[in-house]
């Protein structure tokens, strides 16, 4: 493909209209605003997040990358959706712009709604659209109602301060009266909360002095500090190993009962998703290709890709000697095509999908797919 | 810890056992000779040295034997008196090194001493502003300047700084340090002092600004990438805590390692600054003793920048172990 050669020219063109875009952008981000201007209203109500078309491009030398194209999908109360979809999909990105953490000036919320139904501390409800949020608000939600924990336990922790240090200053930033003692208490309980022995020696340990297991409790220890709604879990546990993976999803579970919240769990694993989740989002390509409730998801798949996706899962009682993968690769980001992004490495293509990208079609009240295999006709 | 810095301390004393040799023989293979240019300066004047003489003044001297053997000797017997503490007669001055060097060192160490600080205090928030505010204007605009300052060679830039406010527009003093002209006592002397010191300092700020604030903002943006800022962020920190508080305390830990060099150089003098300006400084007399073969200063000189350097690196080592927590001396 000659794509990816770019004359000077082009490179010129592409800065000169990233410069436009991204100035527009960032102006948005940082412009002072009153509250009205992104206050808005559920579309269901028992949400308590709805992201609604979502965009998110980073605007590269190379050209436009479409990370996340589109996305729409809703995060009930007390449920946990499990976001699924291979590296590159578009999960972290979409999870970044719900936190407002993407890396300014590249990556931008570029159009697009991400309703969060907000409690203050009063227990007044407002809806807020974050995507519209300006930076100096961000804190009303971020880290307060809206908490992450990340999949790179080993280096999200500051080594240069205590964990006890790290932690009180959670406290500290919702409720700034709290006196030192109380926040070292608060520390101590959250500690406590997500199983770790021996609190007080965990406090006032570095981030070194800890093992992977451990660090990823103190960041979800950290992430419960302020009594969010809503947990976004990035991959929590990718870096980890087999048997510390179980004990902190263990953990994850029981914690989403005791805090009476909201999970959005991201991974690539199925098995996490099959045991965690209420309900499912399949991304491809920066785009929700299916989406549904667990049961429908794994016992009646509809899009190829999400058959693909549980047959290339390893298993212990079959006899074939190879895994199954998916034959080829996902397309080039910056020159999307216009069809079906899976198109080309899709077994059951017929005519119609060199037509338009398929629209979203439900096949149950909680079942939706985009192929062109369900068009009904 | 204290077992660590006493083995570093003996160590030290075998480097610098090693760093005073490889001097010594250095000096004594340097094609100036002290006792040649004096007797040279008495012929000018019009009489005439016998050939004992000068035979007799390269023994009084010590310079006689210029084999292996003598410079061995030479060597040993100069380590002999520092092992007493006695650096030695000054061949220039004819006073003890240590009272040469002693009187001055506080001007250059004065100037220096100044400068680091405005150094610091420039250089650390436009390198952290360069940093937060990657690729904008602002970035764009510190780093030219910054860079302009790393080009210009201090020769030239100190020439036109005393050229403009000096000469043209009287501000300052031109040269030396104190007004001859005048004697001034307690504050007006020390505001005097201010003076003729304003633009060496000027120069040197403006120089070595360039280096640390590149250094700062490289260490800056490599700590604002990382996962940790990340979470700084997603925990609801305000981003001024997270640059000054969270990010900070990460870019400090490279500036420590860079602390080691400090100390030499706020003693060594500024060669071609103390030049241009004509202050009586510790470079410009160092200088002039290298030039003059003076070899009791040029060893005391030198064995005091060395020892000043072994300090540095072991106090930088100990600060490495105080801002970084995984760092454990042992």
């Amino acid at each position: 493909m000659s794509n990816n050669y770019l004359s000077g020219k082009e490179i010129r063109a592409i800065a000169k209209e990233n410069k436009k875009v991204m100035k527009r952008l960032e102006a948005q981000k940082y412009r002072k605003c009153d509250e009205s201007e992104y206050i808005t209203e559920m579309k269901e109500s028992s949400n308590i997040l709805e992201i609604d078309e979502l965009h998110t491009y980073f605007f590269t030398e190379q050209g436009v990358v479409k990370a996340v194209n589109g996305v729409s999908f809703d995060v009930p109360q007390n449920k946990t959706v499990g976001v699924v979809g291979e590296s590159g999909c578009g999960k972290s990105v979409t999870s970044m712009s719900v936190m407002r953490l993407l890396q300014g000036p590249t990556g931008q919320i570029y159009s697009g709604e991400i309703r969060f139904k907000s409690k203050d501390k009063d227990g007044t409800e407002k809806v807020f659209d974050i995507a519209k949020m300006p930076m100096a608000d961000i804190h009303k939600i971020r880290g307060n109602q809206i908490a992450m924990i990340f999949q790179e336990p080993m280096t999200s922790l500051n080594p240069v301060f205590t964990i006890g240090q790290q932690l009180d200053e959670v406290t500290f930033i919702h409720n700034p009266e709290a006196s030192k003692e109380d926040a070292k208490a608060k520390s101590i309980e959250m500690l406590n909360l997500v199983g770790i022995a021996m609190p007080e020696r965990v406090y006032n340990a570095f981030p070194h002095e800890l093992s992977g297991g451990m660090r990823q409790r103190v960041m979800i220890s950290m992430a419960l500090a302020s009594n969010p709604r809503l947990i976004i879990a990035d991959e929590p546990t990718t870096a980890l190993d087999v048997t510390i993976q179980a004990q902190i999803l263990d953990l994850l579970r029981d914690l989403k009962t005791k805090i009476d919240g909201s999970i959005m769990l991201i991974t690539h694993d199925l098995g996490i998703i099959a045991e965690m989740a209420d309900y499912v989002i399949v991304m491809y390509a920066g785009r929700v290709i299916e989406k549904g409730t667990v049961d429908e998801i794994f016992h009646n798949p509809l899009h190829p890709y999400t058959i693909g996706l549980q047959k290339s899962k390893p298993t212990l009682n079959s006899d074939s000697e190879t895994l199954f993968n998916i034959p080829g690769n996902v397309p080039n980001p910056i020159n999307m095509p216009a069809y079906c992004y899976f198109k080309e490495r899709c077994s059951k293509c017929t005519k119609k999908c060199s037509g338009e990208y398929p629209e979203m079609i439900q096949v149950s009240p909680t079942h939706f797919v985009a192929c062109h295999l369900y068009d009904e006709e | 810890m204290f077992k660590y810095i006493l083995k570093r301390l003996v160590m030290s004393v075998f480097i610098l056992l090693g760093v005073s040799m490889i001097i010594y023989f250095l000096i004594r293979l340097m094609p100036v000779d002290f006792i040649q240019d004096k007797i040279n300066a008495i012929n000018q004047g019009g009489a005439t040295v016998s050939e004992e003489t000068v035979n007799a003044m390269y023994e009084m001297y010590g310079l006689g034997d210029n084999s292996f053997l003598g410079i061995l000797k030479g060597y040993f017997s100069w380590l002999s008196a520092l092992a007493r503490f006695d650096l030695g007669t000054s061949f220039v001055y004819g006073i003890p090194v240590a009272d040469v060097i002693f009187e001055h060192m506080g001007v250059s160490f004065a100037i220096a001493l100044i400068a680091t600080i405005f150094e610091f205090l420039i250089a650390i928030p436009l390198g952290i502003t360069a940093a937060t505010h990657q690729y904008s204007f602002r970035d764009y605009l510190v780093t030219v300047l910054v860079m302009i300052g790393i080009s210009l060679p201090s020769f030239f830039f100190g020439q036109m700084l005393k050229d403009i406010f000096a000469l043209k527009l009287g501000w300052f003093p031109a040269s030396g340090l104190v007004d001859a002209t005048a004697s001034y006592t307690g504050l007006s002397l020390l505001g005097d002092y201010i003076r003729h010191m304003f633009l060496p300092i000027l120069t040197i700020v403006i120089l070595s600004i360039g280096p640390r604030m590149r250094m700062t903002r490289t260490n800056m943006l490599e700590v604002m990438n990382s996962d940790y800022i990340r979470t700084a962020r997603a925990k609801g920190l305000k981003e001024s805590v997270v640059i000054n508080k969270h990010a900070f305390r990460n870019t400090l830990i490279p500036l420590v390692t860079s602390l080691a060099g400090l100390l030499p150089s706020l003693f060594s003098g500024a060669i071609i600054t103390e030049q241009v300006f004509d202050l009586p400084g510790i470079g410009n007399i160092a200088l002039d003793a290298m030039n003059r073969g003076d070899i009791p200063f040029i060893m005391g000189y030198n064995m005091f920048l060395a020892l000043l350097s072994v300090i540095g690196v072991l106090l930088a080592d100990l600060m490495y172990g105080i801002v970084d927590p995984r760092v454990k001396l042992e």
